[in-house]
């Protein structure tokens, strides 16, 4: 007890402010990213060279291979203040204690609620801005701004998230706009956030056109009640790479056609 | 006695120093500690030592809660979590999380494990007296339950499961400066509370019948060890989560170098328990660069060896 009492009293001493940091006025040089939807927007804006600490989950694009590893859900503390950065990213969404800590360890924290549409363009603003990147940003923005959903009713759809348990997506999610986007309604936008289902309540709402993530479709075809299901019965049950449909990236005008291929007749 | 009980806490200390000395030392990255720049200096006394210490202080309190219960219990398979302090911490914590209130997480852990204690003291009081295998069996049932609220609040919870999960196996990520005052007033109360009552808790493992006689009010006896324990274990569980196997095998480990004394095993689990953790942790941390380990899998990991080695060599000398 004695020498804990006296080792936390010196070091209360000699540190608890951290040293400030020089904050560079340009744009940011050193990038980490701890989300990888952000470290996909950040190497569209072209800012993926100053990119220099990504997550255990960031596998795109193939040029974030090569770089340090700063964490997965949970970040390195140690690593990301040796890595000496003069931005971080994070998701309040996904980190709110974490971004705290950062702040705490002096760190120049920018906190972004990236997963949704609006999000994501809410981002590619700030990143721009950022990374002194403002013309690529508004091209990109134009991308973005000239993603309509086709008229019509649209056609439904039941997106699969997760298979053990059967999860889909609700209303108002990133999901289920790119599924509005690409043409289709989603037969779960009734209920909130990412649900968990039943095969028997799947079986009532009768999805046209069934999407995959995580799952293949012969053994999706397999399971028991979904022979019953017209979307399996004519064969309109597709697979998609689950970071394509879940990251709000600027990856989203290629999801929107792929998806919208599926939804097509 | 005295001289024994000197020569434990000096040895002890002096090696809980060498474990934290170490713990600074290593980690996710190499740092040469003779020549430290502002960004080295603030990893080692920012992220660093606060982290060793709180991981002393935890494993103090988990280790000796553990001698608490294994005494109070006459169960050598008792541990900090075994009477539902882990499922009521759980519930709270799960709960801050469902209601996005992340910044009071340790109150509600806190909360949740003390107040899952005194509903299981209350359930099990009969009369004034708090028979022991009420006490378990009230324990056991009430954690049941508990868990199942957590379980239920887990699928409720899809997007903060993977958040809740990774609390629930316990871990020091998240440590600071501003968590050691949390967690030090408990320390220093409920050890010293034990302490104080290290007598009566040698009494208590004789088993009631034998400690009326001598002297002991059983009853009130029982229920400030339970207080105790319960402090220990609650501020432990509200800055760390739920790091499992500590707080039974530190107890057994260390009764097996000093004895049954709790005059000297409660110092010697607290001492044993603040260095094994810190050790634990600074594997966790610098196994995997950039990937963190869950620290309750190393304690599991590299306690239960040790264990069946120390069950195995007695054997032999049996």
């Amino acid at each position: 007890m004695r020498i804990l009492s006296a080792l936390l009293a010196l070091a209360l001493l000699c540190s608890c402010a951290p040293a400030p940091r020089a904050t560079t006025p340009g744009p940011a040089q050193r990038i980490i990213s701890l989300v990888p939807s952000l470290t996909e927007v950040l190497f569209s804006l072209g800012a993926g060279p100053r990119v220099i600490g990504v997550t255990a989950n960031d596998h795109y694009p193939p040029e974030v291979e090569g770089l340090p590893r700063v964490g997965d859900m949970a970040p390195d503390y140690e690593r990301i203040l040796a890595l000496q950065p003069d931005l971080v990213v994070a998701d309040p969404g996904m980190q709110p204690r974490e971004i705290t800590r950062l702040r705490e360890l002096g760190l120049p924290v920018l906190s972004l609620p990236s997963q949704s549409l609006s999000g994501l363009r809410k981002a590619l603003a700030e990143l721009s801005k950022a990374t002194g990147t403002e013309a690529r940003g508004q091209e990109l923005q134009g991308q973005l701004a000239r993603l309509k959903p086709p008229p019509g009713p649209g056609v439904r759809v039941f997106v699969e998230i997760w298979d053990k348990p059967l999860m889909t997506t609700g209303g108002g999610t990133f999901v289920d706009e790119l599924i509005t986007l690409a043409g289709g309604r989603n037969v779960y936008a009734d209920r909130q956030q990412y649900p968990s289902i039943s095969v028997e309540d799947l079986l009532l709402r009768q999805p046209e056109v069934i999407v995959l993530t995580v799952s293949q479709v012969e053994e999706a075809r397999s399971r028991p009640g979904w022979d019953r299901l017209a979307a399996v019965r004519s064969g309109r049950i597709y697979r998609m790479e689950p970071d394509l449909l879940v990251r709000p990236t600027l990856r989203l005008p290629q999801a929107v056609e792929q998806l919208g291929g599926f939804l097509s007749p | 006695m005295i001289a024994r009980l000197g020569g434990l806490m000096l040895l002890g200390l002096l090696g809980l120093a060498a474990c934290l000395a170490v713990a600074v030392s290593l980690g996710s990255i190499s740092i040469n500690l003779l020549e430290l720049d502002d960004v080295t200096r603030a990893i080692l006394l920012d992220i660093r030592l606060p982290r060793a210490l709180l991981g002393a202080c935890v494993g103090a309190c988990l280790a000796s809660a553990g001698v608490a219960f294994q005494a109070l219990l006459r169960n050598p398979l008792a541990d900090p979590y075994v009477v539902g302090a882990s499922s009521g911490a759980a519930l709270g914590a799960a709960l801050a999380f469902l209601l996005g209130l992340t910044s009071v997480l340790p109150l509600a852990a806190f909360a949740g494990a003390v107040g899952a204690m005194l509903f299981i003291v209350r359930l099990a009081r009969i009369g004034g007296a708090l028979p022991v295998d009420t006490f378990l069996l009230a324990g056991v049932v009430v954690g049941s339950f508990l868990w199942s609220l957590v379980s239920f609040m887990l699928t409720l919870a899809r997007q903060d499961m993977a958040r809740i999960v990774f609390w629930l196996m316990g871990s020091l990520a998240d440590a600071r400066w501003s968590q050691l005052p949390l967690i030090l007033p408990y320390l220093v109360i409920g050890l010293g509370g034990l302490y104080y009552g290290a007598l009566s808790l040698n009494l208590l493992t004789l088993g009631e019948e034998a400690a009326i006689p001598l002297g002991l009010p059983a009853e009130r006896a029982k229920l400030w060890v339970l207080l105790g324990a319960t402090l220990l274990t609650a501020a432990a569980v509200s800055v760390s989560g739920l790091i499992g196997f500590l707080g039974l095998i530190v107890p057994h480990l260390c009764r097996g170098l000093v004895g049954p004394d709790h005059r000297l095993l409660l110092p010697a689990a607290a001492l044993g328990g603040a260095m094994f953790l810190v050790l634990c942790d600074t594997l966790a941390r610098s196994l995997r660069p950039g990937l963190e380990l869950p620290v309750g899998v190393i304690t599991a990991l590299l306690g239960a060896p040790f264990f069946f080695w120390l069950l195995y060599s007695r054997r032999r000398l049996t």
